[in-house]
């Protein structure tokens, strides 16, 4: 590995390059075929105002060099003689490309609505290499993303690991069949009615209706699929989706769940517990008001998103508004990432079904950094917690030499309201302006 | 506002559009004295000392692009010319002058002479295509809709944003345009024609041709068309009588302006004589003072309706079957209108008689592809479009209300209207010298002739033929568009 | 123009030829001309015949006997005693419709999203008119399919657009049907997403009780038609097909270009639907895009019912916008009949094939060539619908 790496300087005589000078780290390769596979193609060489590289360094001013989607070099005022120059200016800064943790894109196509409990189901099938929402997350800053299935199931299958440049091939999938999803809370029992009139014939006519009916489904799936693994055990028949979930227990695997409400979080906390299954938290909106749950249960959260709305409406409390209930829940709302830095929790933050609009990641970093988050607690929850928590933190999370060449140029401070990300690169290319 | 001196209400800025364009025509009329004939296989030594008269010069500013020498600066060489008018050259040059062309046949630069070249060999050269009629740069509400009204000037509804629509159809071939729509209502404006070339707003892309634009037949029974009819005459009536008043009021108001003036000088004389008495003394007049006659009350749409009465704006009405055609003939022979018909999809029994009345015809994809869409109806006749032309009808097809979708295939559709029976010399006419006559354009595009605008679209085969592609298109001597230089630009 | 010759081979003047001729202009239907042209066998001499294969004679002789191709070729002998046509235009095989909903209103089962064991070929009416107005536009076969609307609607049919009822279903079960594009879900009935669909077919395909259609489809011997739009769609009817193991053919893609850089990896053929006039630029030129492509390509109108298929105008807007007209030519002919895996009989002017042939007065590519007669099985089969 390291002669190949040499074998690269040699071929493109960085003679200039003093990689001690800036205190870069040890070059290291990612053990990724693509970085070996093509070297005649030019460097190209990032200068910004500063580089913040998410593991504690700020160069400032600050360059990276990349080459064939890998970073090369990260540091102070690096030269390299025939690379491609690409100058931001004084005022840019440059940080790893952000990580969505939860994106939830297109729900209707991304919903399989005829029947509650889908385990085998995989997002990866319906990804549309076509879709505006990939450029939609790039403009903000994400390079890489969790596809959340949609929450109108109770348990709704895998989602996928992305980066947000498609390629033609499946490159671009980094994970197609990602941590099961399932949704406690009113979501999955929006659309189902309980019949009065006529003949019962919707697939809609179905239980759950209540949050209740909703919880009852989820466990009872999991216990099914308790007497089946015994069962198969025996010599049973098998059951494809009970297999799935008795796998999952098997391994102690994860499960995320989406639970806004405290009761919520508090039904995923418990049903995790019974069927002993690692937490990831969804959203967590009311996290706030009990983080030492979430500390006790050593769920992982993934906050978000917050949304700049008046007080009453978020969840549907009505337009009243004014009663102190209310303000409290309003305030606390936006100052959640704060409190619960303050409170230990680390967390990793998410947009949901905002992802891919104005008001996704970029949007969501910079009110938590704006009512009280620590802007680098804050950028580590864009790119390093999420990276780990996902399992591509080998590849992407910080700028490394040898990792992904996948970053973001900003026009300012990241994570500042009037700040936004001028240019994406995805694996060493810079995303179409004009298609962005 | 002088309203006094402005009798026809001429004072609203569609009204003054209006009369731009009329002014246009008058100025314009210098082409015709000129002669835009074709001067083909003609030998002309441009070096010759022989000039054509150039035209006036204050008439010369009201057309663009008017040629200032008479030198010609620009040769397209070596082409199979197809004129729009039924004659084909093989290996012929074109001479151009200043944007026009000063002739078609075989032609050598003269030498130490700065002229262009433009290599054309094996190359097909065909007149700019002309859409006479087409919502391609209106904006999706203007297109459809049931607002409408004689008043309503169809070039402000242009969407200036969107240049996309306007450059696909260029890059097909069709260099000028006149505006129309497709509205649920029987008045559907006044339209113009301009050059695809320019941005729509700009003023060398206008080409005047304006003409008022109706829709009748629109409910498919007899006494709904019969009120169509009727809704129109009194439409014509209304405006005729409209004129009646708005002279009444001009000749009343040039007597009450005498009498006032008269009674001014009375009164001052009165005054004068009493200027000595005290003012208790002094006596009323006995004079009476003439009242001021009333105005009438603005109206723009009858204005121009009755423009059209006058025969000074000609008038495009909108049907599909005989019926309405009877009934738009009847209109014609009622008022003297200068007519021609657009739609027509289902007016075969009706060919005859718009032969007789000698209008042209603008047909959309619903009567020169009849059939395509309509399924099992009896009235549909396959060869409409043929029927037209066999009959010496002047035929433009048209893009109509589908232009978005249909006017970059404008040759296309003319191409598969010959497996419709067309001959493919008529509907090579039927985009080019047909719809310029019907627009009254023909002295400046659709063909390519001595005098007309120098606008041509080169093919690398057959226009007709589906290997062909336009290799480029010129307008007003220039380029505008180049194939060679799109494809690089298009690749990602 | 066809011109008649007597049939011992002596020709009539020049003046009368012209006269019959115009006469047949007016009159195309009229007996005495279809009493000669009712015979199975005949030869007709042609200023260009295209074999379908992407190869063109010029002033070659097809012999036709008994309804099928006896020989094809420049100067053949004509046996004694035989009816020549003589014809100034184009000779090419009927073309072929890869998808069209032909022939009732009733071939969707509506109440389940996978049907696979229901065919087309028991819910047809022959004598839909939509048949005549295919075969006038020189559409010899359909491949006939139930209307987009389930996930797997059922089995496709290939049908004669003309012919004796007996022998019009030239193959009763000729390819499953499968949608994984949009109009293939519902949101009322499962499933109604993407990956649901692909979780359905998964499961059905790897169900030992599948149906027997599935089945066959599952060893190969049923070609699945797989119906996909956007990209992402290609993509995974791609990924199944290798899964499934289907013999897949991708039917509609809106990028054609795209689905090909897909569909050629996975060796998968491509079934375009006919461009039309109000076609998005980028659509048209993603169909030049093709170019000359090797890949093996077929059209498919998709209509239901309707008064033309649009195929001829289809491939003529493709070409003028830069695709290979030989390719384009194929793709309406040889190649669709491949896919189908009828080649042995339709598609292609060759000795032992079915003598379904169009008759042109020009380039069949050029939008205003017209059809001057169609033939199918070696009887003459138009009533002049598209021409006159």
């Amino acid at each position: 590995m390291l002669a190949l790496f040499t074998l690269c300087f040699a071929a493109l005589s960085f003679e200039a390059l003093s990689l001690e000078a800036q205190g870069a780290a040890v070059p290291k390769l990612a053990e990724d075929p693509r970085s070996a596979a093509s070297t005649d193609t030019r460097p190209i060489l990032i200068q910004a105002g500063a580089v913040i590289d998410a593991k504690g360094q700020r160069f400032a001013p600050g360059s990276v060099l990349v080459k064939d989607g890998k970073i090369l070099a990260v540091g102070s005022g690096l030269v390299a003689e025939n690379a491609e120059l690409r100058e931001f200016g004084a005022r840019a800064v440059v940080t790893p490309g952000l990580i969505e943790a939860n994106a939830e894109l297109e729900p209707l196509e991304r919903a399989e609505e005829g029947v509650e409990i889908t385990p085998r189901l995989r997002l990866a099938d319906g990804l549309d290499p076509e879709s505006r929402a990939w450029a939609g997350l790039r403009r903000n800053g994400v390079t890489s993303a969790f596809l959340s299935p949609s929450g109108r199931s109770v348990i709704s299958g895998r989602g996928a690991v992305v980066k947000t440049m498609p390629t033609a091939d499946d490159r671009w999938i980094l994970d197609a069949a990602g941590a099961l999803k399932a949704t406690t809370g009113q979501e999955p029992s929006g659309g189902n009615i309980v019949p009065r009139f006529g003949r019962p014939n919707s697939i809609f006519y179905r239980r759950p209706t209540t949050r209740m009916g909703v919880t009852w489904e989820f466990r009872k799936a999991f216990s099914d699929a308790q007497l089946y693994a015994a069962a198969r055990q025996a010599g049973g028949p098998l059951d494809p989706d009970a297999q799935v979930l008795a796998d999952l227990m098997a391994s102690k695997g994860e499960i995320r769940m989406r639970a806004r409400l405290l009761q919520d979080i508090r039904t995923a906390i418990r049903l995790a517990e019974e069927f002993g299954l690692r937490l990831v938290i969804e959203e967590g909106i009311e996290s706030f008001r009990s983080p030492e749950e979430i500390l006790a249960a050593k769920a992982k959260l993934i906050y978000g998103p917050t949304l700049f709305q008046p007080a009453g409406i978020v969840f549907g409390f009505g337009f009243g508004g004014g009663s102190v209930r209310q303000q409290e829940t309003d305030r606390n709302y936006l100052a959640t990432p704060a409190r619960l830095h303050a409170a230990g929790v680390e967390f990793a933050l998410g947009s949901a079904e905002y992802a891919a609009s104005d008001r996704g990641l970029a949007h969501q970093a910079a009110i938590a950094v704006h009512f009280g988050l620590p802007r680098e607690v804050a950028l580590r929850a864009c790119t390093v917690v999420p990276a780990t928590w996902l399992g591509i933190d080998k590849r992407v999370g910080t700028l490394e030499v040898g990792k992904d060449a996948d970053l973001v140029v900003w026009s300012g401070e990241p994570f500042e309201l009037a700040t936004r990300p001028v240019a994406v690169m995805v694996d060493g290319a810079f995303a179409d302006a004009q298609e962005d | 506002m002088k309203r006094s001196t402005d009798p026809v209400g001429w004072s609203s800025s569609a009204a003054r559009a209006l009369q731009r364009a009329a002014a246009w025509i008058r100025a314009a009329a210098w082409i015709s004295a000129a002669g835009c004939a074709p001067v083909l296989g003609s030998e002309h030594a441009f070096a010759s000392p022989q000039e054509p008269t150039p035209p006036p010069a204050e008439q010369a500013s009201a057309a663009p692009a008017a040629p200032a020498a008479a030198r010609p600066n620009l040769f397209v060489q070596g082409a199979r010319v197809l004129t729009g008018r039924g004659e084909e050259l093989a290996d012929a040059d074109i001479a151009i002058t200043g944007g026009r062309i000063r002739g078609v046949g075989d032609f050598q630069p003269p030498a130490n002479s700065d002229a262009k070249v433009v290599d054309a060999r094996g190359l097909t050269i065909v007149p700019g295509f002309v859409d006479a009629a087409s919502d391609l740069l209106l904006e999706g509400e203007a297109r459809g809709g049931r607002s409408g009204g004689s008043e309503l000037e169809l070039a402000l509804s242009i969407d200036p944003f969107d240049d996309r629509p306007r450059l696909g159809a260029l890059a097909a071939g069709v260099t000028s345009q006149a505006l129309a729509r497709a509205a649920q209502t029987v008045e559907q404006g006044l339209s113009s024609a301009r050059k695809l070339a320019y941005p729509p707003r700009e003023a060398r892309a206008a080409l005047g041709a304006p003409a008022l634009n109706f829709r009748i037949g629109l409910g498919r029974d007899r006494a709904s068309k019969e009120r169509d009819l009727r809704g129109l005459i009194s439409l014509f009536e209304g405006a005729e009588k409209y004129h009646g008043e708005l002279e009444k009021y001009a000749k009343e108001l040039k007597e009450y302006e005498e009498k006032k003036a008269e009674y001014d000088k009375k009164v001052e004389k009165e005054r004068e004589k009493d200027k000595d008495k005290p003012e208790a003394e002094k006596t009323a007049s006995k004079e009476k003072e003439p009242k001021k006659p009333r105005e009438p009350k603005e109206d723009l749409g009858k204005a121009a309706l009755f423009r059209a009465l006058q025969g000074e704006l000609p008038v495009v009405i909108q049907l599909e079957d005989e019926l309405d055609v009877e009934n738009a003939l009847e209109l014609r022979r009622k008022f003297g209108l200068k007519l021609s018909l657009r739609g027509l999809s289902r007016a075969r029994a009706a060919v005859d008689a718009v032969a007789k009345a000698g209008v042209p015809v603008l047909l959309e994809v619903d009567a020169i592809l009849p059939g395509k869409e309509l399924t099992r109806t009896p009235t549909v006749a396959r060869d409409l479009a043929k029927a037209f032309v066999d009959a010496g009808v002047e035929v433009a097809f048209v893009s109509g209300s589908r232009g978005r979708e249909l006017a970059p295939h404008l040759v296309d559709l003319a191409a598969e209207s010959v497996s419709r029976g067309v001959s493919r010399s008529a509907a090579l006419r039927a985009i080019t010298y047909g719809p310029a006559r019907a627009l009254g354009l023909e002295r400046r595009v659709g063909s390519i002739a001595e005098g007309c605008d120098a606008d041509l679209v080169a093919f690398d085969g057959d226009p007709f033929s589906s290997a062909a592609r336009v290799r480029w298109v010129m307008v007003d001597g220039e380029i505008v568009y180049a194939a060679d230089r799109m494809e690089g630009s298009a690749q990602r | 123009m066809m011109r008649l010759v007597d049939s011992r081979g002596s020709s009539c003047s020049r003046s009368t030829a012209r006269r019959v001729s115009l006469w047949l202009g007016s009159a195309l239907a009229c007996s005495s001309v279809l009493a000669s042209a009712q015979e199975a066998t005949f030869a007709v001499q042609a200023k260009k015949v295209l074999t379908g294969t992407g190869e063109a004679i010029d002033s070659a002789v097809v012999l036709v006997e008994n309804g099928k191709i006896r020989a094809v070729g420049a100067g053949l002998a004509i046996p004694a005693g035989w009816t020549v046509h003589q014809h100034d235009g184009v000779v090419m095989p009927g073309m072929i419709d890869l998808g069209a909903t032909l022939g009732g209103s009733e071939l969707l089962e509506n109440h389940e999203s996978l049907t696979p064991d229901l065919r087309v070929a028991e819910g047809l009416d022959l004598w839909d008119p939509s048949f005549a107005a295919w075969l006038g536009a020189g559409v010899t076969s359909v491949y006939v399919i139930p209307p987009t609307g389930s996930v797997i609607p059922g089995s496709g049919a290939v049908v004669k657009t003309a012919g004796a009822a007996a022998q019009r279903i030239v193959a009763a079960e000729a390819g499953l049907e499968i949608g994984l594009n949009a109009g293939a879900r519902r949101r009322d009935r499962a499933p109604t997403s993407v990956q649901g669909t692909a979780l359905a077919l998964r499961d059905l395909f790897g169900s030992p009780e599948a149906q027997a259609s599935v089945q066959r489809a599952k060893r190969g011997e049923l070609a699945v038609f797989a119906h996909a739009d956007g990209v992402g769609e290609v993509r995974l009817a791609a990924q199944l097909a290798k899964e499934l193991g289907w013999k897949a053919r991708l039917v509609g893609p809106a990028l054609p270009d795209q689905a090909l850089a897909i569909a050629r990896g996975a060796a998968i053929p491509l079934v375009l639907r006919p461009l039309d006039y109000g076609a998005e630029e980028r659509t048209r030129r993603s169909y030049g895009a093709l170019g000359a492509t090797p890949h093996p390509l077929g059209f498919a109108s998709l209509a239901q019912g309707g008064a033309e298929p649009g195929l001829r105008r289809g491939a003529a807007l493709a070409v003028r916008a830069g695709l290979d007209p030989a390719i384009a030519l194929r793709a309406l002919t040889g190649g669709a009949a491949a896919m189908l895996g009828l080649e042995a009989r339709l598609g292609t002017i060759a000795p032992g094939r079915d003598a379904d042939l169009v008759w042109l007065d020009g380039d069949p590519l050029d939008l205003g060539t017209r059809i001057v007669a169609v033939f199918v099985d070696g009887k003459r089969a138009d009533r002049g619908a598209e021409g006159h």
